[in-house]
């Protein structure tokens, strides 16, 4: 596999992956976890630009937003953005989300302010923690 | 076998985890491969649309990682399109990370029906050619006699003084035919 693009988590306070814990706490099953890993090693292999829609977004008026798409056990609704050091060849995963109903369950703007902390502290983030 | 295919073969041995992998898989690939070929045919999704019997926007729902809701029929009526046959086949989790490593643009083309290779005629058999463009005397008989049954033989040829070995299916063939051209 060749391996084109960086992946990042931002990390909460304790210096944890915010989407390991939001993992732990989701209660993913197997059939969660596989279908999230593929949609996040085909972003690791070929970003955005092979896979058609692999990013939906940005979301909710938040810029930088966008959510991956995983149909499984649950709707979970990663969200992350690119860079936001390196446009071209990194992505920042910021927040763990599943919709229900329609509606996701955490505030997209709760990413955006993620991502903010991460522009001012670089050393927010780690490299992604497979799931 | 990368670090990635090791991780990932371990991974699979769970059965749950093997569902959902493949799965995501399957329609990623499905989608991929759908809007590759179309480019590659260079196509707009609203030319696709009009072969198959859809709108621009039904094309673009199957170019769409999230899509799942596959028929055999769509399926069937895009490959007629694209001049390619659909093949649907079961197989072991064993193989699919190879298949995730090896997923690309340049492995999902596929040629159409006029410009596969696979069903060209057969091309003119080496020694013919040979003698079509350096038409002096060659004993055909002979060099094809030769060149059959798979043996390594000494041989010498009195039309040129050449010597070399013969090995059917080797590289002496590229020998032979340099001898025969001197």
């Amino acid at each position: 596999m060749i391996v084109a693009f960086g992946l990042y988590d931002f990390t909460d306070n304790r210096s944890e992956s915010v989407l390991s814990v939001w993992g732990r706490d989701a209660g993913l099953t197997g059939r969660d976890r596989g279908a999230l890993n593929l949609k996040i090693d085909l972003l690791e292999m070929h970003g955005s630009d092979l896979p058609p829609k692999m990013l939906a977004g940005p979301i909710n008026k938040q810029r930088h937003v966008y959510k991956l798409i995983i149909h499984a056990d649950k709707m979970l609704r990663p969200m992350l953005c690119r860079g936001p050091f390196d446009m071209d060849a990194e992505f920042t995963f910021l927040l763990g989300a599943i919709e229900r109903n329609g509606k996701l369950d955490r505030d997209p703007s709760a990413a955006t302010a993620n991502r903010e902390i991460l522009l001012r502290e670089k050393g927010r983030r780690i490299r992604h923690e497979r799931f | 076998m990368s670090d990635f295919e090791r991780t990932l073969k371990w991974e699979l041995r769970d059965g749950e985890y093997s569902e959902g992998y493949a799965e995501s898989f399957l329609n990623s690939y499905i989608a991929t491969q759908i809007k590759v070929i179309r480019e590659q045919r260079e196509m707009t999704q609203a030319e696709l649309g009009e072969r198959i019997g859809t709108t621009q926007a039904g094309v673009s729902r199957y170019e769409n990682v999230n899509y799942s809701s596959w028929s055999i029929k769509t399926l069937i009526r895009l490959a007629r399109a694209f001049h390619v046959r659909l093949k649907v086949s079961f197989e072991p989790f064993g193989s699919l990370p190879e298949e995730v490593a090896r997923f690309n643009r340049k492995n999902l083309e596929r040629v159409k029906r006029e410009d596969d290779p696979g069903l060209m005629e057969e091309p003119e058999p080496l020694l013919e050619a040979i003698v079509e463009a350096h038409p002096q005397p060659v004993d055909t008989a002979k060099w094809k006699a030769l060149t059959q049954g798979g043996q390594k033989r000494e041989i010498s040829e009195g039309n040129s003084g050449v010597q070399s070995q013969i090995e059917e299916g080797s590289s002496q063939q590229f020998n032979l035919e340099e001898a025969l051209c001197r």
